[in-house]
């Protein structure tokens, strides 16, 4: 089964709905983003960037993409302790 | 050197405690420390003026300038002469811009193009200090714009890497590391 990229954005956004479930308040701001004053991003505003597809919210899933086939990619084979 | 800082937010707040810690570990390599409450224009420039000391900031920027504790933007674009012959190193939104005059005036500046994201809370903050002050702390040690630009993005995505490999709410961080890492630049 290929996997497009469709299917890890919708995995992703998935997953962060998940997470803002489970959070006591997904509404806290977490992130500053922007020039002036105190603009920022919560958890509940990052689902909403990447749900709207903005430009912000479809770069966030780009680089989650990429970061995390890295880390596969880049994974080790064996645990350090592992025994043979 | 000479560190301003401003702090009148939670994003400004953040920045100013990265500052703090880079004022302390310089300790007496600088020679001037603009804070609140005289982080303020007029002071920036009167002392750009005098003292021709690396430069760092640490606060909210826009294009057309850095902004101060007392909000007024300090516009380099339109006095590029205070930043002539020095090493600048903003740490905000768009200094890239902001700052990009000052080179025809012979400054060597580090900055970032786009906006910057701010980690609020911990341990991200802190790991986020890390990425962000390692720019400063290599050219505090002599380094070249180019190896400040390459240790800061060499953090950010060491921390993204790290980020990426644990639950969700530390994956959530990662891409915004990524996206910090892709804005500095050295002009």
């Amino acid at each position: 089964m290929l996997i497009d990229e469709e299917e890890l954005r919708g995995a992703i956004l998935g997953k962060l709905k998940e997470w803002v479930g489970v959070l006591p308040d997904p509404d806290k701001p977490l992130i500053g983003v922007l020039g002036v004053g105190s603009e920022t991003l919560s958890a509940n505003d990052i689902v909403e960037q990447v749900e709207q597809r903005t430009a912000m919210g479809d770069e966030f899933v780009q680089h989650w993409i990429s970061l995390a086939v890295n880390h596969i990619m880049t994974s080790t084979l064996l645990r350090e302790d592992h025994d043979g | 050197m000479i560190i301003m800082y401003t702090e009148y937010d939670a994003v400004t707040g953040v920045l100013a405690n990265y500052a703090r810690r880079l004022n302390q570990e310089l300790g007496a390599a600088v020679s001037r420390l603009i804070a609140p409450p005289a982080a303020d224009a007029r002071e920036a420039e009167v002392e750009l003026a005098k003292n021709p000391s690396p430069f760092f900031f640490f606060g909210h920027g826009v294009r057309a300038g850095l902004i101060a504790q007392n909000l007024v933007t300090i516009d380099f674009n339109k006095t590029p002469h205070l930043l002539s012959g020095r090493v600048v190193c903003a740490t905000c939104c768009h200094s890239a811009a902001a700052l990009k005059s000052a080179v025809g005036h012979g400054a060597t500046v580090v900055g970032y193009d786009g906006f910057v994201a701010v980690f609020l809370i911990p341990p991200y903050s802190a790991m986020l200090e890390d990425c962000l002050l390692a720019g400063p702390r290599e050219l505090a040690r002599g380094g070249s714009a180019a190896d400040a630009v390459r240790r800061t993005r060499g953090e950010l995505r060491r921390a993204a890497r790290k980020l990426i490999a644990g639950p969700i709410e530390d994956q959530v961080y990662a891409p915004f590391l990524e996206m910090n890492a892709n804005l500095v630049k050295e002009l």
